[in-house]
């Protein structure tokens, strides 16, 4: 693995792991709501010094599972296990002990607002115990670590949301933990300001080898900094792996119709309104042709009007940049009669482009 | 006005600060911590002990429905026990207790309960004990809320402590009863007036300075 140099510690050997089995939660029912099932059977693997992402719906359980890690939701049923320790069998000064080794940022950070970032930074270190001296010499490197050494004495009130979060990043890391769980810590920023925390968060990662935990319900999030990725639905993980991957090719319905929204995939309402599933009285098809890797740059539609001398309408286009990686998708339609026979769907498999149909337009 | 007079007013002045200051002082240590707890021991808080905090919540209640005269006279006994003696400025302080520790208490709970609880998810995820919560985190947080509080505890013991002059207790209250009243001083009666006036107002803003000192949420450039 890549690692920078850090100006509070070298790059050290990568632990921290996280792996949940059989992870179940259910709100039990109340005066006010029903019984809410926010977690079903959920398994997670998460490898040591990676960036995992959980994207969702809201509601679809993200924080009942991001908070079962560090033991702030206790599952109905289920383990979680960070580090070689099983979180969900400690007491309440084992899991002090434990929290220690796990820091989490928060989307509204939730820094001590009668705090000064220094002593924001401070507090997690002055909960273990830590004498003023060794803080002190833990702080300020820190802030300098977040890009916030100005900034020492300033109260919250007095920081922009992206410094907020750099210093609840900075406090999150005081105790030198091997994982760092971010609960929607972008969301409540622009999208500038979420660029420059989530390189942060990458640096952080590479640099010092924390393993990242993140969930969110933003596609750039993933996108962007996530080595891999799970897709949450219904308090399901319904498919996960490397990054570029699902998001380029997702295997289940739910998910392609979930990612489609996020990505921008999804076609104009106008147009959406008069596609039919049959292809009966239709003229036209339409097809979402996705270009990975090498294939988005070479000029595969040209070619293919050419040589089968069909007319392709292109109804949508995109490049996106997915994992660093391009990825490009257009929406085309073709007439039916071009599709009578394999050889259209032959030529684009062996172009390496991927084909879903999305239906028929008169 | 004659020196006599004047050193009167003044030892009645000393007599109702003494009152005001010693169960101020308890009826804080009492009510600070009564008022954390009740803040934070409903079902599933940091001390969750739902019971307990409904019995305390009651008493609470109960002791802040009294009037306060009726209190005094009710707690004789007790007072007798504690002090020696019914009557008095040092057998004042025991009802002006009695009755601050409660609605401290409240005041404490209210600034508590305003305090963000993702700030103490932040800390329960920093491995902080409730304890560590309450002493690092709620208090600082709303201390603003208490400085406020107390500032309005203060002023409500003044008001207290002149009426105990009714039953026996010194201070201000009592010397415009006595020579206001009842030697029919109106000009007795109008000094220990204005004192009055005069020092919650001075309790009054010395306690707004203090809560906006400690109040680091507004921005001042
Ligand atoms: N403390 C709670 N009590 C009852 N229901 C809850 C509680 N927390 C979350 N839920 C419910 O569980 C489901 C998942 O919530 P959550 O994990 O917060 O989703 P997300 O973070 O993905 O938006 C939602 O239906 C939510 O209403
Ligand atoms: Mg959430």
């Amino acid at each position: 693995m890549p690692s920078a140099p850090s100006p509070t510690q070298s790059a050290r050997p990568a632990g921290g792991a996280i792996t949940a089995r059989g992870l179940t939660r259910v709100y039990p029912r109340t005066k006010a709501s029903p019984e809410v099932t926010a977690l079903v059977d959920v398994d997670l693997d998460v490898a040591p010094g990676e960036i995992y992402g959980v994207i969702g719906r809201s509601g679809a359980g993200k924080s009942t599972l991001i908070r079962a890690v560090n033991g702030l939701e206790k599952p109905t049923r289920g383990t979680v296990t960070v580090d070689g320790v099983e979180i969900t069998a400690l007491d309440d000064a084992g899991l002090r002990r434990e929290r220690r080794k796990i820091g989490m940022i928060f989307q509204h950070f939730n820094l001590v607002s009668s705090r000064t970032a220094h002593d924001n930074v401070a507090l997690p270190l002055e909960f273990a115990g830590v004498d003023r001296r060794t803080i002190a010499a833990r702080v300020e490197p820190l802030l300098e670590l977040v890009g916030l050494s100005d900034k020492r004495d300033r109260y919250p009130v007095e920081l922009s949301g992206g410094q907020k979060q750099r210093v609840g990043i900075a406090r999150a890391l005081a105790t030198d933990p091997k994982v760092l769980l971010c609960d929607e810590a972008t969301s409540a920023l622009d999208p500038e300001t979420t660029r420059s925390i989530l390189t942060l968060l990458k640096d952080v990662n590479r640099g010092l080898g924390v393993t990242v935990l993140l969930i969110t319900h933003e596609m750039d999030v993933v996108k962007q900094i996530c080595d891999r990725v799970g897709v949450i639905e219904a308090g399901r993980i319904i498919e996960q792996g490397p990054t570029y991957d699902v998001i380029t090719r997702p295997k289940t319905e739910t998910a392609k119709s979930f990612l489609g929204t996020l990505t921008g995939r999804e076609l104009p309402p106008m147009l959406a309104a008069r596609i039919r599933p049959e292809r009966e009285g239709t003229r036209q098809t339409l097809l979402r042709l996705g270009f990975t890797g090498d294939t988005a740059e070479e000029p595969t539609i040209a070619r293919l009007s050419r040589r089968f001398g069909a007319d392709v309408a292109i109804l949508q286009a995109q490049v996106d940049e997915i994992a660093g990686k391009p990825f490009g998708s257009i929406t085309v339609a073709i007439d039916n009669e071009h599709l009578e026979d394999d050889s259209i769907a032959a030529f684009l498999a062996e172009a390496g482009v991927s084909v879903e149909r999305i239906g028929h337009v008169a | 006005m004659s020196p006599e007079l004047v050193r009167l007013i003044w030892a009645a002045t000393l007599d109702s600060l003494y009152m005001v200051a010693v169960s101020g002082l308890i009826g804080t240590l009492v009510g600070l911590p009564l008022g954390v707890f009740l803040a934070t021991s409903e079902r599933g808080e940091l001390f969750s002990a739902p019971l307990v905090n409904r019995v305390l919540g009651l008493v609470v209640n109960a002791t802040r429905s009294t009037p306060f005269i009726i209190l005094v006279v009710a707690i004789i006994p007790l007072t007798r026990a504690i002090v020696g003696t019914s009557i008095g400025t040092s057998a004042a302080i025991v009802p002006l207790t009695i009755a601050s520790a409660p609605f401290i208490a409240r005041i404490v709970e209210a600034a508590i309960r305003e305090v963000d609880h993702g700030l103490v998810e932040a800390s329960l995820a920093m491995g902080a004990s409730p304890f560590q919560i309450v002493t690092k985190v709620l208090i600082p947080e709303a201390l603003p809320g208490i400085t406020l509080g107390l500032t309005l505890t203060a002023v409500s013991l003044l008001a207290n402590s002149a009426m105990v002059g009714a039953v026996g207790g010194g201070g201000l209250g009592d010397l415009g009863i006595r020579y206001g009243y009842q030697r029919f001083m109106p000009e007795v009666m109008a000094i220990v007036v204005v004192v009055l006036i005069v020092l919650v107002q001075g309790v009054q803003s010395f306690g707004e300075r203090v809560a906006r000192r400690v109040n680091k949420r507004i921005r001042r450039d």
